[in-house]
């Protein structure tokens, strides 16, 4: 599994500010399972290795208060482009196997200490940039927040659990090339939600 | 006279009369009687038809044919001639001679019987010249009828033959086609005229003063708007009138609604031979299907004599004489006649019944109805033992649709609970053609919207006698039956009633209000409060009449009345008499009250002109004087009154007030009612593209509240976007729009054509173009590929060449819009002949299936058969794609003349290979913990498709997937685990295992 993490600033439309992003390196990561790893060695003839990797390109998202109405108060941007590319070959791919990106938000607390907002309140949709041209790479349905109506069968739950950015249904067919997916992210809050400036963490994780 | 036209069933017409005098009557046979009213002759003892007078030695002569048609036969029964004589007919003394005169008596060339519609004149000679139509005996003539004249020196006979033989025939004086009957005959000195002619064809010719001797070649005569029969020429101031039965039929004639029925009209014309004007109609159909013009004057008073089916036992073939006074319009150049005002005059039947369908308003879906039947006949409360198409209300016409309806409209809100229904058919139920009872059919009112009726006992549909319906009672203006036709499986019949009665729910009693009337008011109220629970409604009356010595001077008085739907009996009032003068002290202004009435729709429309009454009331029970007004227009007064009406018209929102004032001038308040019509139906369109079908509506008074559509025989839905066709067959989608006040307008329908652009397999003849080398009239080349095959075809279920010129070889042909791999055809022949008799419709000797290579007509090999009982089937040795295929069949002959060819169905079998055209992979997942359902579809199929894939978990619809070309998507079930369960892919369920991620 591979993680990237992507702070998030919601502004209140009285005190905007885009806050400094924490980025965290942006190479692959070991799973954080620990184990004692027994260590061997054997060295057969040069061959590069492929790798299934996931990039971000960028590191954190201001979202600015747009289509608010009386009842709730709604914040909207873009997720950076998210890009998986698969460089192995069809011998390093496990047979019947397909990669997935997930994504679940942390809630949102506030910086001057206002009440936090549950990461129910952030929605998105995800969008295909390029998907090649085999059609089995496809972006995740779109998630809705706890204050709307479902869309799609019990959708309306926010980014609490991970929810599916983009996948593909088997990895072999789809190896190397690069695909490329953002989101449109949506914060909704009742509109009767303390001002300030808030902030939260999407994880994004690369599963296969 | 007038032969029967059409089909009518169950002639039982057997055994003449043997009873008739061997020689002529003599007028000693005789009998006088009284007249009281019309007809002359009344109690059904003797029925007299086809009056001709003469005015002769002081008296009125009418001479008549007899009619002697038993009650059930459908034929004119007619052996003899009588006359009935007066001296005046305002006085009533009759003399009868019943039998004056039998054709085969008197005219030795002649056949007994059919002694139709004559005339007796005096000749220039003093004597009795009696021109008859008579049926020739030894005629080789298509059409045996003939004019023969009789003679005597009296007008009651003896009676001679004038001519020995016919005067006018198909062949004397010169020959013609038309049927020669009907004669009228005028006398100017030495001239005689004669006209003559039924079937819409008169002719004229002019004799000698011997009365037999043409002197002119015969003449067509014109100029006679809607003329069928029964001429009458006579002539008056130095004008020339002919009248005559016309039958111009249909809703706007001005001579009748139903062309079985005849007006009598007529024309005018400075000479005896015309030129002839229409000028109108002088009398309206009469109660039996023909009509016949007698017109004379005497003793200075104009008469006109024709017959009816007014006397006891009556009916269209047992006729009586009637007679009725004549006034001219002397103020017009020429002069005109008024229309005749039939007597006595048509009294309401007062006796208590349920029934209150006599009272209602019809309307029927089948507007303008076929000219041959009679939207009353419905509702007249009379059902014939032996009815014609006029007796009923029928829908046939050449094709004809699933569901038919009659519906009844009454003024003001009806209690009603029971329906009896007379259905009538020429065929059985299920063979789709002609009149059959329908295959089912329901009673609905309206409450805003058409609902069934509430527990019906049951919807019978016998056609012997009346079929019984009780419900739970219901209040309400409409009702109305609904028929779903008989069918076939591939046409319908014609549905046909003749009587409908609605019966009233009864109330436990009905008690006459107090009635008030002013001295010399004659008038009753038209309703009385009926009680049905807590409901109370105003039901109509109709009372006895009230005389002028009843309201002559205050006091009182009762009356008898028929209430509407009231079977138990009938109700008396007490009516007191006031003086109007008697105001002293009277300060208490009236109350005025409005209703509307009209054919009501929803939400509180109406869909036809509506009647806005104010009744008014006053303490003093006098009468007052209403000021009605409607819109901006001034107010309409009505004095010495208890109710007034306006009638409101025009799609729109309207007010009407009204006030009413009291003999002593205390005025009401004013009383507003809203009016509110939209007696339009809304419009929709529809347009096919790309296989679907967009309909739009529009309805300028109350707007459209819906569009319904159904495909083919489907069900109606209401219309929420473009209409897709469910699979790529052709469809028809039926459409229609129903406007906010609840008109509904008339379906309309629009053809998606088959989608071609897949392989093709199966039957794919219906999506042929099918074209014939003949076809006759009365069969359909489209009944090829109908796709229906019955057992008992009528003739348009076939493909068939009778009527043409029958050669040796005809051939049938399917186009299609592309070629087409075809691996077989079958078709099935018909046939009413034998083989060998060179005639009809026969079995043919052979057949082949021919195929267009794009250059010439290539013949297919294979085995072909040639029954009429079973499919012939050819399979075909190699398939042969080709979007032209021919079917040649050599007919039968007898060595001169061939047999035509007929197939009832012809089915070509296309084998495409059809490969999967999706590829469908349904797989539960586990992806960090969770499950999921991941569905990838691939298109096998030549062309972009658009892809919809639907499961528990969500669905997604991707746009125009290029062939070769995956869709495909995860859907999230936010569980660890995943039943098993399906997904459905372009309306496929493809099934997936249970998973669980939970381990």
């Amino acid at each position: 599994m591979i993680r990237r993490r992507l702070p998030i600033a919601a502004c209140s439309v009285l005190a905007c500010s885009v806050l400094a992003a924490t980025a965290l390196p942006a190479a692959a990561i070991a799973d954080p399972g620990e184990a004692e790893v027994e260590v061997t060695v054997d060295i057969t003839e040069i061959k590069e290795p492929g790798v299934l990797a996931l990039t971000v390109a960028g590191t954190s998202v201001a979202l600015q208060e747009n289509g608010s109405d009386l009842l709730v108060r709604q914040f909207t941007g873009t997720l950076p482009t998210v890009t998986v590319t698969d460089t192995r070959t069809l011998e390093e791919i496990p047979a019947g196997s397909g990669w997935a990106v997930l994504g679940s938000s942390s809630d949102f607390t506030g910086t001057a200490g206002q009440a936090p907002i549950s990461a129910g309140h952030l929605g998105w949709k995800p969008r295909l940039i390029d998907g090649g041209d085999t059609g089995l790479v496809s972006e995740g349905e779109e998630v809705v927040t706890v204050l709307d109506d479902e869309t799609q069968p019990g959708n309306n739950v926010g980014l609490v659990d991970q929810e599916l950015l983009v996948s593909t249904y088997d990895s072999a067919e789809v190896t190397g090339g690069a695909y490329t997916v953002n989101a449109g992210l949506n914060l909704r809050t009742p509109a009767d939600v303390a001002a300030g400036s808030y902030r939260a963490t999407l994880t994004l994780s690369l599963f296969e | 006279m007038r032969l029967l036209r059409g089909a009518v069933a169950g002639l039982v017409a057997v055994g003449l009369l043997v009873t008739a005098p061997a020689a002529p009557a003599r007028a000693a046979d005789s009998y006088t009687f009284t007249s009281e009213k019309n007809p002359i002759l009344s109690d059904g003892s003797y029925y007299s038809a086809d009056p001709a007078p003469l005015v002769d030695g002081g008296n009125l002569y009418i001479y008549t044919g007899h009619d002697e048609a038993g009650p059930a036969v459908n034929d004119f029964i007619m052996n003899e001639w009588g006359a009935f004589r007066t001296a005046d007919p305002s006085q009533k003394d009759w003399t009868h001679f019943p039998s004056l005169m039998r054709p085969e008596n008197v005219f030795s060339w002649a056949t007994p019987g059919r002694a139709y519609a004559g005339q007796v004149v005096k000749g220039p000679d003093g004597r009795y010249y009696w021109y008859v139509p008579v049926s020739e005996r030894d005629s080789t003539a298509a059409n045996k009828f003939a004019i023969g004249v009789a003679v005597s020196d009296t007008p009651t006979g003896p009676w001679t033959d004038h001519i020995g033989g016919p005067l006018i025939s198909q062949r004397v004086p010169t020959a013609n086609t038309i049927e020669n009957i009907d004669p009228t005959i005028l006398v100017e000195g030495q001239r005689v005229f004669l006209y003559w002619g039924t079937f819409g064809q008169l002719r004229l010719i002019e004799l000698a003063a011997d009365m037999r001797t043409p002197v002119t070649t015969q003449q067509p005569v014109s100029g006679l708007t809607g003329f069928f029969e029964a001429s009458w020429l006579f002539k008056r101031n130095g004008t020339y009138y002919l009248a005559y039965a016309g039958n111009n039929a249909g809703p706007t004639s001005a001579c009748t609604p139903a062309n079985y029925h005849a007006c009598i009209a007529y024309a005018t014309a400075t000479s005896p031979t015309g030129p002839w004007t229409y000028r109108g109609t002088v009398l309206t159909p009469v109660s039996s299907t023909t009509s016949h013009p007698g017109i004379v004057e005497f003793n200075g008073q104009w008469w006109m004599v024709y017959h009816t089916a007014d006397a006891v036992g009556g009916g269209h073939f047992r006729r009586s004489v009637a007679i009725d006074r004549l006034e001219w319009d002397d103020t017009q150049s020429p002069p005109r006649m008024r229309q005749v005002v039939q007597t006595p005059a048509k009294q309401a039947d007062r006796t208590p019944r349920a029934n209150i369908a006599q009272a209602a308003k019809v309307t029927v879906s089948n507007e303008p109805v076929p000219t041959q039947y009679w939207v009353k006949a419905l509702n007249d409360e009379i059902v014939r033992a032996n009815p014609l198409p006029p007796d009923m209300w029928g829908t046939w016409t050449g094709s004809n649709p699933p569901q038919q309806w009659v519906q009844y409209t009454w003024d003001q809100p009806m209690r009603i609970t029971g329906s009896q229904i007379e259905f009538w058919n020429d065929q059985p139920q299920g063979t789709g053609v002609g009149v059959a009872a329908p295959a089912r059919w329901r009673i609905q009112y309206w409450d805003g919207q058409w609902k069934d009726v509430p527990n019906p006992s049951a919807y019978p549909t016998g056609t012997q006698g009346f079929q019984n319906t009780t419900f739970d009672a219901v209040t309400t203006t409409q009702v109305r039956a609904v028929f779903d036709a008989s069918t076939n499986g591939s046409t319908y019949s014609a549905v046909a009633v003749e009587e409908w009665k609605v019966l009233a729910a009864q109330p436990a009693s009905v008690t006459a209000p107090a009635i008030t009337v002013e001295v010399g008011e004659t008038d009753l109220p038209g309703t009385v409060p009926v009680t049905f629970g807590d409901e109370t409604l105003r039901v109509p009356v109709s009372w006895d009449p009230v005389t002028a010595a009843d309201v002559s001077a205050p006091g009182t008085f009762t009356k008898q009345g028929s209430v509407l739907g009231y079977a138990a009996g009938r109700i008396t009032a007490t009516v007191t008499v006031i003086s109007p003068g008697d105001t002293e002290g009277d300060e208490t202004p009236p109350a005025v009250a409005l209703t509307l009435s009209g054919s009501a729709g929803a939400a509180g429309w109406f869909r036809s002109s509506v009647r806005v009454r104010a009744n008014a009331s006053d303490d003093r029970g006098g009468r007052m004087s209403i000021a009605l007004r409607t819109d901006s227009a001034d107010p309409v007064v009505t004095p010495d009154t208890r109710s007034a009406e306006a009638t409101v018209t025009g799609d729109g929102q309207h007010t009407v007030t009204a006030t009413a004032t009291d003999r002593a001038g205390n005025t009401s308040a004013t009383q507003t009612a809203a009016v509110k019509i939209d007696a339009t139906n809304p419009v929709s369109a529809g347009t096919v593209a790309d296989r679907r079908v967009t309909v739009t509506a529009t309805d300028v008074t109350s707007g459209v509240d819906r569009i319904e559509y159904t495909i083919g025989t489907g069900p109606w839905t209401a219309y929420a976007g473009p209409i897709a066709a469910p699979d790529a067959a052709k469809h028809t989608v039926t459409f229609r729009a129903l406007d906010r006040a609840g008109n509904l307008e008339t379906a309309k329908s629009v053809t998606i054509p088959a989608d071609l652009s897949g392989p093709l397999t199966g039957n794919v003849a219906p999506i042929a173009v099918p074209t014939a080398s003949y076809t006759a009239g009365w069969n359909s080349v489209g009944a090829l590929n109908d796709d229906a095959d019955p057992a008992n075809p009528a003739q348009a279920q076939l493909w068939g060449t009778w009527s043409g010129t029958r050669p040796a070889t005809q051939w049938v042909q399917y186009d299609w819009t592309r070629p087409i791999r075809l691996t077989g055809a079958e078709l099935k022949f018909w046939r009413d002949s034998n083989q060998g008799t060179g005639d009809g419709v026969a079995q043919p000797d052979s057949w082949r299936l021919q195929h267009w290579d794009g250059a010439a007509w290539q013949d297919i090999p294979g085995t072909y058969g040639t029954s009429t009982t079973a499919f012939n089937t050819v399979t075909f040795e190699q398939p042969v794609t080709t979007a032209r295929l021919r079917a040649t069949v050599s007919a039968n002959g007898n060595g001169t003349t061939y047999s035509a060819v007929a197939i009832t169905e012809w089915r070509v079998f296309a084998g495409e290979s059809a490969p999967p055209q999706l590829a469908v992979t349904v797989q539960p997942r586990c992806i960090a913990g969770k499950a999921y359902v991941a569905v990838q579809v691939r298109n096998d199929h030549t062309a972009p498709l658009d892809i919809e894939v639907v499961t528990a978990y969500g669905k997604k619809v991707f746009t125009q997937i290029a062939p070769g070309a995956n869709a495909y998507q995860a859907f999230a079930a936010r569980a660890a685990s995943v039943p098993s369960g399906t997904a459905t892919v372009n309306s496929t369920a493809t099934t997936y295992p249970a998973l669980s991620c939970g381990a």
